[in-house]
């Protein structure tokens, strides 16, 4: 079903749209607050965005609506040229993976590569098609020698990396994670977020990676802010962060190395926003002599 | 952390390991057929021969299958017990009011209790050799004439290996609560049935509730990965029958024709 | 209420295919009135650890016949296992353990996954009336509720009636905290407190703890693998790794030893890598941990070294 509506037509020479939100609400109960209001938001096909927002600002809804688990009560969503609807869930779900938050409750079977087939199972796949799809999985999340081993003994990290592999086995042009480094240590968080990063940059992956930690969005290729289901701020990562402000009255912390940052400024000292460790020491090493 | 290995499999690599899981379940019914037919000690040996020949070819350390018995000793000895003392046999040794020990009586309980072990032992050894997926697969596959009277074969299966998936994930979860309600001070040991019964509410309530929080995000997951029921799947494992089958299935039916053949030629006797 | 632990070891299935030494021989000595922090990876062994002190965990029964009376020939006798709890004896098997419990509050991992039952005032009171000798009267139990609840930063009135299934993720462990609290225990023991929060969340829950520790517990010990925050919080903290306690020193110390801490595979606080980034650039700053601390000294380097082409680097 091609879409008629205006947000998705494709413009030629440019980029493609992979996600086009166009004046989307939703509320969870009839009468209840809208948990997405009036949402205008969309993603390039190849980019990496990550969806910043403090618990309850709407970004996990946003996951759940771009592929169909939820219906907007109003507005459009296009996933490349095609409008969801309720006759091409199923085409919009292969292109569209998403990864949740809680690492045990994603996996439908007990070893690794019979986890990572399921999808690709659903969808009627060949056996031997099946077979490569899960060799490439495991390997784009670095996991083939678990192939065989039992998902109940992985940690919080290689359970989430099964689950996103779960879901590449499925092909699809875009990944989204929903929280999904929210249950990790920070060994698990990194691995998952330098996966997601490689995905992007190597296998040309769309990749919208929401989650409440700033420093996870540093190295996405444009960040935005939600807050009570609306679209606040948008920019480049390091742009966002400059505007402390204004995220603060957004619930969202700076991390502590924007705190450091900030500190020095007040204290004179010319460094600019960094979340770069690297970063900020080359900087204040600048400053003296 | 904690060890939840009951009937869990054990993963190497083995003949037995190989086997199409339709085949195990098979021959796992017939031996456990065998076992009752079995009258005499000849041929309990003859089955326990051929346990002992799949447990060396699959490669389960006998550690490992002894652990599978340790779970039922109560069971055993409390039957063997039963049996040892119930048992009305012509060469007594000893009575007491309803109890007799007789040469008959010893003889009847330990064979019993030897089919018993046999049986925990055949039923384990199943577990132990085949995944789950496979196991689930096996099922689905040999019930698949009750989906011509509309039964959701597929539906079962999923059922099934969903729940084995889980059972680790729900034990971890379930000592959790019972730890946490434990230094709030609860107590699960004592009392009567009715405060024990009582008591037990602070662990469901929650168990229950995360339970059903986890059926629906893992609802989510499977939607999100294009689960719409079992017609146009494929599997990436696909059964077949191949020459190991053939040479289980013979080794199998021989077993089963020894046994009778045992009956009808040997004499009845221990 | 200080608690020593001396050569204590524990093992999961010991003598099984899954044997896993979950302690090797850990000493740990806890001061009266710390702040105490543990860190370590999943599976360093610190949640078995803290597991220990109010009882969950108990030493093996049978740990005497191991420990053979006098030593064989050649041998020396194995260290004595010591492990107390003020004073409470935990090796020994008669100690009154449901005391121990009341003494020793334990809030476990996501606790708020533990509240059951109908109303918030009933499931806060659950471990008040299990604790409590006697019957508690409805006015001293709701009392005590009252104070859990306000400690906590929650409104009584406003929350008594409620489900706890209705609140919000932040108010429900909230809940679940003053559910431990509400029997006023000496030592009071969290396992990663503020995982699953936000950043603002997890700042109000260590807000939180900060105030238990002067108001409430007299001892407070988290368990986290979040370095910045032991780092900025605890007087003194112990690193777990594959069982053993590797260092126990206070923070400002501890994360001088930034090459071990990686070698373990931990992270290191943000302002102690920040520190050895300068030392590469040949600007040399005293080890320090919190975040004010580090921006004040190097603002006072600034100070010291102004940059000659700027008219002043740091002006402070």
């Amino acid at each position: 079903m091609i879409c008629r509506s205006a947000c998705c037509g494709t413009r030629l020479g440019s980029s493609m749209k992979a996600i086009t939100f166009t004046d989307v609400s939703f509320r969870y109960e009839d009468e209840g607050p809208y948990a997405v209001r009036h949402l205008n938001f969309s993603v390039e096909e190849g980019e990496f965005v990550a969806v910043l927002g403090h618990n309850g600002s709407g970004k996990s809804t946003l996951a759940r609506l771009a592929n169909g688990l939820l219906t907007p009560d109003e507005g459009t969503i296009c996933v490349f040229s095609t409008q969801l609807g309720e006759k091409n869930l199923y085409d919009v779900r292969k292109n569209v993976g998403v990864v949740f938050q809680n690492p045990d409750n994603q996996t439908v079977a007990t070893i690794v590569e019979d986890d990572v087939a399921f999808g690709a199972e659903n969808v009627g796949l060949p056996r031997e098609e099946i077979g490569k799809r899960i060799d490439f999985a495991l390997k784009a999340v670095g996991m083939e020698e678990y192939r065989h081993a039992t998902v109940a003994r992985l940690s919080g990290g290689q359970k989430q990396r099964v689950a996103i592999a779960g879901v590449l086995a499925l092909m699809p042009r875009i990944v989204i994670l929903d929280e999904s480094t929210a249950m990790l240590d920070p060994r698990g968080r990194r691995e998952i977020v330098d996966g997601v990063t490689r995905l992007n940059r190597e296998e040309h992956i769309t990749v919208i990676l929401i989650t409440h930690f700033m420093e996870e969005a540093l190295l996405a290729d444009r960040a935005v802010v939600m807050n009570r289901g609306e679209l606040v701020m948008e920019g480049a990562p390091a742009e966002i962060f400059e505007r402390r402000e204004e995220l603060v009255t957004y619930n969202l912390a700076l991390p502590r190395i924007g705190i450091i940052c900030e500190k020095l400024r007040a204290g004179g000292m010319n460094v600019g926003y960094t979340l770069d460790a690297q970063e900020l020491a080359k900087e204040i090493a600048e400053c003296v002599s | 952390m904690k060890d939840v290995s009951f009937g869990q499999f054990y993963p190497v690599n083995s003949f037995v390991h190989r086997l199409d899981p339709r085949l195990k379940i098979v021959f796992l019914i017939a031996y456990i057929v065998a076992i009752f037919l079995a009258t005499n000690f000849y041929e309990l040996a003859a089955c326990a021969l051929v346990l002992l020949l799949i447990v060396f070819f699959a490669r389960i350390p006998i550690g490992k299958v002894l652990r599978a018995v340790r779970g039922v000793t109560f069971l055993v000895l409390f039957t063997t017990a039963l049996n040892l003392l119930f048992y009305k046999g012509d060469t007594v040794y000893w009575e007491w009011g309803i109890f007799c020990v007789s040469f008959e009586g010893i003889i009847f309980s330990v064979f019993l209790a030897l089919r018993l072990v046999l049986l925990v032992v055949c039923s384990s050894m199943l577990t132990y050799t085949t995944t789950p997926v496979s196991l689930t697969d096996g099922v689905e596959s040999l019930l698949t004439p009750l989906k011509w009277i509309r039964i959701p074969v597929h539906a079962l299966a999923l059922v099934m290996s969903i729940a084995l998936r889980m059972i680790p994930v729900l034990m971890d979860e379930t000592s959790r609560i019972k730890n946490a309600q434990m230094a709030r001070g609860a107590d699960f040991e004592s009392g009567n049935i009715i405060k024990r019964v009582k008591a037990t509410i602070p662990i469901l309530v929650p168990l229950l509730l995360s339970a059903l929080r986890r059926a629906d995000e893992l609802g989510d997951a499977m939607d999100a990965r294009c689960y719409t029921g079992g017609d146009h799947r494929t599997k990436y494992k696909k059964l077949r029958f191949t020459w190991r089958d053939l040479v289980a299935f013979l080794l199998g039916a021989a077993l089963i024709a020894g046994v009778v053949l045992m009956r009808i030629y040997l004499p009845a006797s221990y | 209420m200080r608690i020593v632990a001396e050569h204590l070891s524990y093992t999961y299935n010991p003598r099984s295919p899954f044997e896993t030494a979950a302690l090797k021989d850990v000493s740990l000595t806890i001061e009266e009135g710390e702040f105490f922090g543990i860190i370590g990876h999943t599976g360093s062994g610190k949640s078995t650890f803290v597991q220990h002190l109010n009882g969950l965990l108990r030493l093996p029964s049978s740990m005497k016949k191991y420990r053979p009376k006098k030593p064989k020939k050649g041998q020396t006798l194995p260290p004595k296992t010591v492990l107390t709890v003020g004073e409470f004896d935990l090796t020994d098997k008669k100690t009154d353990f449901r005391a121990l419990r009341r003494s020793v509050g334990m809030v476990f991992q996501y606790p708020e996954y533990q509240l059951f039952a109908e109303t918030v005032a009933e499931d806060v009171a659950f471990g008040l009336k299990n604790f409590s000798e006697t019957k508690l009267s409805e006015e001293e139990t709701a009392a005590a509720v009252r104070a859990a609840l306000e400690v906590v930063g929650l409104d009584y009135e406003e929350m008594k009636d409620k489900s706890p299934f209705d609140l919000s993720g932040g108010q429900k462990r909230r809940v679940a905290i003053a559910g431990v609290i509400v029997t006023r225990p000496e030592v009071l023991v969290l396992d990663e407190p503020a995982a699953g929060l936000d950043p603002l969340g997890k700042r109000e829950i260590m807000e939180l703890l900060h105030k238990l520790h002067r108001e409430w517990c007299r001892t407070v010990i988290i368990v986290s693998h979040d370095m910045d925050e032991i780092s900025e919080n605890c007087t003194r903290a112990a690193v777990f790794s594959e069982g053993t306690v590797r260092y126990v020193l206070p923070p400002r110390e501890l994360f001088c030893h930034a090459q071990e801490l990686t070698a373990m595979g931990l992270d290191v606080p943000l302002t102690a890598k920040l520190v050895s980034l300068l030392h590469e650039r040949g600007i040399d700053i005293e080890c320090d941990f919190t975040a004010a601390d580090f921006c004040e000294k190097v603002l006072a380097y600034a100070a010291a070294h102004p940059k000659k082409e700027r008219d002043e680097g740091g002006e402070a």
